[in-house]
């Protein structure tokens, strides 16, 4: 896999799990690095643990649910850096619940970080990567957009952020930019490992490898779909998730 | 990939031997197999100059059972393990339906669908006493239906739910199973005027035609260490081609 010298790169939620993850094996290879998350404390820690390793780095508090936070998030960054090469629209979030116990604040809350806040960094960074010639997007969503029970705000938004995928695919193809989807399964997490044995053994029942992924397997296919050898693979969904969505259910 | 031995069966086209030269720059000991003895040694002399040192030929017809069965012996003999298989037979005959018949339809099936198979019952039982292995299938996107290949297309949809399949039986086994799905590709084995690559360039989202050398880079991903929680799925390379068909995600 080539090096990702001199391409700067903005990933959201990018303050722990997959996103941080990411960003460590982006700036492994060489990339600049944008943080980017709404918890101030956390940019700051994720901002000095990547410095110390001589990384370049910044970091930007921002909702990126919000018109205004993400162009200036995007400002501040191409002022600092130059250019904006890379997206990974990784920031998330859930509200879940059966379809009577959801409020129109958990479906607005997840739909907006999810989808929404995908649409404005995308509309925000792509005249940067126009301008450069090219660039990559990829957007992390869920085996879930095929429907989970309880899951119905977001599922319907990684849904969402697949036909946004597929649609920015169609319109940036011909300007360099390459568009694409990764759905992870399950993947281990601090709330994974607080799970009672129980549930976590129904969850492994179901996995056809009798494992979950982790952050890792995220990374690598991130990378896969960011190299500049990755420029005639556009508008796909790519599922990281053990041979689970072989199965319905 | 260092040190992994790969079986690359169909070597002798131009996605398999663009898959070999790749795979022997990353330190694989590439085995090139194909019943095309000639071109074989043409592949073999572009692997040999792209340093793989380690590289070697076997000649056999794929659709030769007890041929397959002792190309795989010899191969484990002397390398004691097959970690990679890749099979990248791709035979296609342009007959139009009114024109097909049984023999046209049965070769077609044979050809493309009997190598896959036999290599895969060979090397499966190897990869399962290792508890490591990757099988890479070299699909098309024409599995979803195309005029004047219907037999082609039969075969490629024949290898989508083989995949699943062999992914879904092995996967607590260590070993992947996926496919890549090529879209429309550029070729010396499908040569095209410059007014068809610009008519077809021009219908892809990209606005180009893909090359060999886009396919081996997607091999390479689903044949490391690095998918190891990917089974099962397609990749599409396709240049966003696949957008267009409500049967791509």
């Amino acid at each position: 896999m080539a090096g990702l010298q001199g391409k700067v790169a903005l990933i959201t939620g990018s303050a722990s799990g997959m996103g941080k993850k990411t960003a460590q094996r982006l700036a492994e290879r060489g990339a600049k690095i944008v943080i980017n998350d709404i918890v101030p404390g956390k940019v700051d820690q994720t901002v000095q643990e990547f410095s110390a390793q001589g990384f370049e780095v910044m970091g930007v508090v921002a909702d990126i649910c919000k018109t205004s936070a993400v162009q200036e998030m995007v400002k501040t960054a191409v002022e600092r850096f130059g250019s904006l090469d890379i997206l990974v629209n990784n920031a998330g979030m859930e509200r879940a619940g059966a379809l009577r116990n959801l409020s129109e604040t958990d479906w607005d809350l997840t739909v907006n970080v999810n989808l929404k806040g995908a649409f404005l960094c995308s509309q925000a960074v792509h005249g940067y990567m126009i301008e450069r010639g090219g660039g990559r997007i990829v957007n992390i969503a869920s085996r879930a957009w095929l429907g989970g029970a309880g899951q119905a705000p977001y599922s319907s938004a990684k849904a969402g952020l697949v036909g946004l995928t597929r649609t920015l695919a169609l319109e940036l193809g011909r300007k360099g930019v390459t568009v694409n989807c990764i759905a992870p399964g399950l993947i281990h997490t601090p709330m994974w490992d607080e799970l009672p044995e129980k549930n976590r053994n129904g969850f492994l029942a179901k996995q056809p490898m009798g494992k979950i992924g982790e952050d890792e397997d995220i990374a690598n296919a991130v990378l896969f779909f960011l190299d500049d050898e990755a420029s005639f693979i556009t508008g796909q969904v790519f599922y990281v998730c053990g041979g689970r969505s072989l199965f319905a259910g | 990939m260092k040190d992994r031995t790969a079986l690359i069966v169909g070597a002798a086209n131009d996605i398999g031997g663009a898959i070999s030269v790749r795979f022997a720059k990353l330190g694989a000991k590439v085995v090139l197999i194909d019943g095309d003895r000639q071109r074989l040694d043409t592949v073999f002399a572009l692997v040999a100059a792209a340093g793989g040192g380690a590289a070697e030929v076997i000649a056999v017809d794929g659709a030769d059972s007890s041929a397959v069965k002792k190309a795989v012996g010899r191969v484990v003999n002397k390398h004691g393990s097959i970690d990679i298989l890749v099979n990248a037979i791709d035979h296609r005959d342009g007959v139009p339906i009114t024109e097909g018949t049984m023999e046209t339809w049965e070769r077609s099936l044979k050809e493309n669908i009997s190598p896959l198979v036999s290599f895969s019952l060979n090397v499966i039982p190897v990869m399962k006493s290792q508890q490591y292995g990757r099988i890479v299938n070299i699909g098309s996107l024409d599995y979803l239906g195309t005029s004047r290949q219907a037999n082609y297309s039969t075969a490629k949809a024949a290898i989508f739910g083989l995949t699943r399949s062999f992914a879904l039986e092995l996967a607590q086994d260590g070993i992947t199973v996926n496919q890549i799905l090529k879209g429309d590709i550029k070729s010396a084995d499908s040569p095209l005027s410059p007014e068809q690559e610009e008519r077809g360039a021009a219908q892809l989202p990209v606005q180009r035609l893909g090359k060999p050398e886009d396919i081996a880079y997607a091999a390479a991903y689903l044949a490391s260490g690095q998918s190891g929680y990917v089974t099962g799925q397609n990749l599409i390379v396709c240049g966003g081609k696949s957008i267009y068909s409500s049967m791509s995600a």
